[in-house]
């Protein structure tokens, strides 16, 4: 058994008079890749929220790596190896797309004050990253795009660089939201190949989908939630087969 | 205790020129998410029109007030559909709204500049008797204050509870969105949001200097920390909250100008402000801010 | 005729200074600080409290400041460094969670504070009265300083060493690192909070630097006018270096450097041309008038500024590696041609 590298306990979350998240629990180990589906309203959006950083969750834990993440912010979490993706592929519009994936690199040496103004510091860890952020962006095809502004780019295009983005910074745990939705249908197996090649080294990854053909190619894992608590976990083909599943996505209540 | 009462009885006082200048600020705010930082110079344009009614015409504070709020909301309705729809057509961020209400803060001082001088001008008011009513005592000229303040917010008040155009109005606020998808007429709301705004800034403006004495082009410059941080504190479209930060300031500014020192007495209320956004970050009456 | 120019240099280059200062505040970080003013005037203020000394340059004796005549280079640092102390407090006190215009409020509100403590701490400050006869450098040392060329030349010397270095501080930052990761927290502050960095830190110091010119600045503009007052605290004075900022091209320093000797040089010039007869309450308001229009024209017209960002110019000067292929062809072509799905 594979160690976990992110582990979810018994989360919590209300909204007013409406329990969004009641009890979740799962984990996700090293070099998987763990689906998280469910109809709309079942609570992944408040579940994923609350192990990246955007909410605070009401009780339960967040484990990441073997330390307790519970209701840090964003930043503590990126720090612990944490890097997600957004529904919306929120980039920074007005800088290109180039600096938007090399922001993602942690540890540069230009960045404080000092520094910055000694380019003969970090002059070289820039260059090396530059080169590996052409790299990534040529080989998804989007090398031409490199320094024009962010905000310029297509829908997909934007989804696509927020993906390198985000498995550009060395995570441990790649949180996407919903990496192929709105893309256009050639783009998913290349979004499927960067998602593999993240758990080649021992990373993790956790996606929120309603893709399940996506799923099928990609996960390992897939893990059904309805009515803010996890109902079942297997492979897909078994999830399929499940008879609470088939409930919970038609309405019905869930034994 | 006399002075304790006289004191509150002049944080009264500022605390209706603010609220009234404030409430406008606020719900303007809430309808087009930025903050007018041209409300000063609303306030002194409205106070000149005043002037010009008292002072160089002879026709009485009643016309003063009228001619007041008139100008200020036709200058305010001219602003809105000459710069700012064609931002706002263009989806431009707070940001920009808020810079471009720099350009007109400016454009305005220097208008004002040019045709009335850079001299102080006495509104030469007469302050009148002293009442008591109870442990306060007023002059009839702070009493008029504090009156015309409270009918006017009441009057609004009444008009965004009852008044089909006050819940448009309020819904509006409440979400932009919705409420066009529900057949609101989001422009003219807009504009007559600024008629509003504007009428309140300009009685705000006479009743100030009113208070204040003297009118020269700069004189709502000064106040505009203190008529804007209400609205931050009680929230964009909240006039409950707004008017009662803006008597609360009032009261702060007067009572430790007597306690205190006079010349700290804005030290004092940019302390309450700090305080009340140290804790609730979305202003008084919201929830405190969400998490990161 | 060469004092008039020298003279005109100087108010340009010290104008540079704080146009750069507040261009990196804002044009790079995005901190709308609508009380810039405050750390020019604190600046000012603190350069004319210790270097005025017992009895000022008219030979009249002072009794109101410290009385302490320190030389300009450390009038200069406790100038900039007053003012970044200034600022340094208010972000602990406020930079936390607000919204630009929350903020905005905020340091206007400290403003009017400073304003009011200035024009009432008479024994340090004078007052209402304000400051007058704070020397210029190098007086005593048998130059003519004040209105000889010579002494003009000197601190024209001082000003444009200062301004330049303002510059060459603030296109390093620009295209550094850290320049882009002020820009990433100047658009969209939660991103780069989601890949681990510190919001508030790149804020804090962009803002204290940008205090710290501001003061600097403000030391070198009192000691060429040689006195101030607490009128010049005013919003409408932030509000035009606003204008400077944004219709020179924020964000770039050379834009910044442009709308600084525009705005606040070019106008003031301009308006000599203007004929004798017109008043001078009429003069300054055509300028206000001038600039809060060019700004408002700038906003809908050539938001950018004359001289825009170029960030990809950045980048451009060095070359592109070639590319690696871990995915096959045809799927590199099928991205290259990607579409949103309707």
């Amino acid at each position: 058994m594979t160690t976990a590298v992110l582990e979810v306990a018994e989360l919590m979350k209300r909204f007013g008079g409406i329990q969004a998240v009641n009890g979740c629990s799962f984990s996700v180990h090293e070099g998987e890749v763990v689906a998280l589906i469910g109809p709309n309203g079942a609570g992944k959006s408040t579940v994923v929220e609350m192990i990246a950083g955007g909410l605070r969750p009401d009780s339960g834990r967040v484990t990441l790596g073997g330390n307790d993440i519970t209701g840090h912010g964003r930043r503590r979490i990126a720090r612990s190896g944490l890097l997600r993706t957004f529904q919306h592929a929120r980039l920074v519009t007005r800088v290109t797309a180039i600096e938007n994936v090399m922001i993602a690199e942690a540890g540069q040496r230009g960045e404080t004050l000092s520094s910055c103004l000694v380019p003969r510091w970090w002059r070289e860890q820039e260059q090396r990253i530059r080169d590996r952020a052409t790299g990534q962006l040529t080989s998804l095809g989007l090398g031409a795009k490199g320094l024009e502004l962010a905000g310029q780019l297509s829908g997909g295009e934007k989804k696509l660089l927020d993906l390198i983005r985000a498995s550009f910074g060395g995570a441990k745990i790649l949180v996407l939201d919903e990496p192929v939705s709105g893309v256009n249908p050639r783009l998913v197996p290349v979004i499927a190949e960067i998602v593999k090649t993240v758990t080649k080294d021992g990373g993790a990854a956790l996606l929120v989908e309603h893709n399940l053909r996506f799923v099928e190619q990609v996960c390992d894992r897939v893990l059904v939630m309805a009515e803010g608590t996890v109902l079942t976990s297997g492979s897909l083909e078994t999830i399929r087969q499940d008879r609470r599943v088939i409930d919970a996505y038609l309405g019905r209540r869930a034994k | 205790m006399h002075i304790f009462f006289q004191s509150a009885g002049f944080g009264l006082v500022t605390g209706s020129i603010i609220a009234l200048a404030a409430v406008g600020v606020t719900i303007q705010a809430g309808i087009t998410n930025f903050l007018n930082f041209a409300a000063g110079d609303f306030m002194t344009f409205g106070a000149f029109f005043g002037y010009l009614m008292l002072v160089t015409l002879h026709l009485g504070l009643v016309l003063a007030f009228i001619a007041a709020a008139v100008a200020t909301a036709l200058l305010s309705v001219l602003m809105n559909v000459f710069v700012f729809q064609s931002f706002v057509r263009r989806k431009a961020r707070v940001v920009t709204m808020t810079i471009l209400t720099l350009g007109i803060s400016l454009t305005m001082s220097g208008v004002l500049e040019m045709v009335f001088g850079a001299v102080d001008r006495p509104y030469g008011l007469d302050p009148g008797r002293t009442f008591s009513v109870g442990p306060f005592s007023w002059t009839s000229e702070q009493l008029v204050i504090i009156l015309v303040a409270v009918a006017i917010l009441v009057i609004l008040e009444a008009a965004l509870r009852l008044t089909k155009v006050g819940k448009a109005l309020r819904a509006m606020s409440d979400n932009k969105e919705l409420a066009s998808a529900s057949g609101i007429n989001t422009r003219i709301l807009t504009n007559i949001t600024w008629i509003v705004s504007g009428s309140l800034l300009g009685v705000a403006g006479v009743v100030l200097v009113m208070q204040v004495g003297t009118i020269n082009p700069t004189t709502g410059e000064a106040y505009l920390f203190l008529l804007l941080a209400p609205v931050v504190m009680g929230g964009f479209g909240r006039p409950g909250g707004t008017v009662l930060a803006a008597y609360i300031m009032g009261l702060v500014l007067e009572l430790s100008s007597t306690y205190a020192n006079a010349a700290y007495a804005d030290a004092f209320a940019f302390g309450v402000l700090i305080v009340v956004l140290l804790i609730r970050p979305n202003g008084i009456f919201s929830a405190p801010g969400l998490h990161s | 005729m060469a004092i008039y120019w020298v003279t005109l240099l100087i108010t340009a280059t010290i104008y540079i200074t704080i146009v750069l200062g507040l261009n990196i505040e804002y044009g790079i970080g995005g901190i709308l600080n609508f009380a810039y003013i405050t750390f020019v005037a604190v600046g000012a203020y603190v350069t004319a409290v210790v270097t005025l000394g017992k009895t000022n340059e008219f030979g009249i004796s002072q009794t109101f400041i410290l009385q302490w005549s320190l030389p300009w280079p450390l009038a200069l640092l406790l100038a900039g460094a007053a003012s970044a102390l200034l600022s340094l407090v208010m972000t602990f006190a406020i930079m936390q969670r607000l919204r630009s215009d929350y903020m905005a409020i905020c340091v206007v509100a400290l403003g009017t504070v400073i304003w009011t403590i200035f024009g009432n701490v008479t024994w340090l400050f004078n007052g209402v009265q304000g400051l007058s006869g704070v020397p210029r450098p190098y007086s005593g040392l048998g130059i003519d300083t004040n209105g000889g060329l010579t002494g003009d030349l000197v601190f024209l010397c001082i000003t444009s060493a200062t301004a330049l270095a303002s510059y060459l501080v603030a296109r390093r930052i620009y295209s550094s690192p850290f320049g882009r990761l002020l820009r990433g927290i100047r658009e969209d502050p939660d991103v780069v909070a989601t890949f681990g960095r510190s919001v508030l830190r790149g804020r804090a110091v962009v803002f204290v630097l940008g205090s710290f010119m501001a003061g600097v600045g403000g030391g070198l503009l009192v000691m060429q006018v040689g006195a101030w007052n607490p009128n010049a605290f005013l919003p409408p004075e932030t509000f035009i270096l606003f204008a400077a900022v944004i219709i020179g091209g924020s964000g770039r320093p050379l834009g910044a450097v442009i709308g600084a000797v525009l705005v606040e040089v070019g106008f003031t010039e301009a308006l000599r041309y203007l004929p004798e007869t017109l008043s001078a309450s009429v003069v300054g308001g055509i300028e206000l008038v001038a600039v809060g229009l060019l700004l408002i024209l700038t906003m809908r017209f050539r938001p950018q500024g004359l001289f825009p960002e170029d960030i990809p110019a950045i980048y451009r000067k060095r070359a592109a590696p070639p590319a690696r292929g871990d995915i096959p062809p045809e799927l590199v072509a099928a991205a290259a041609g990607s579409e949103e799905q309707p």
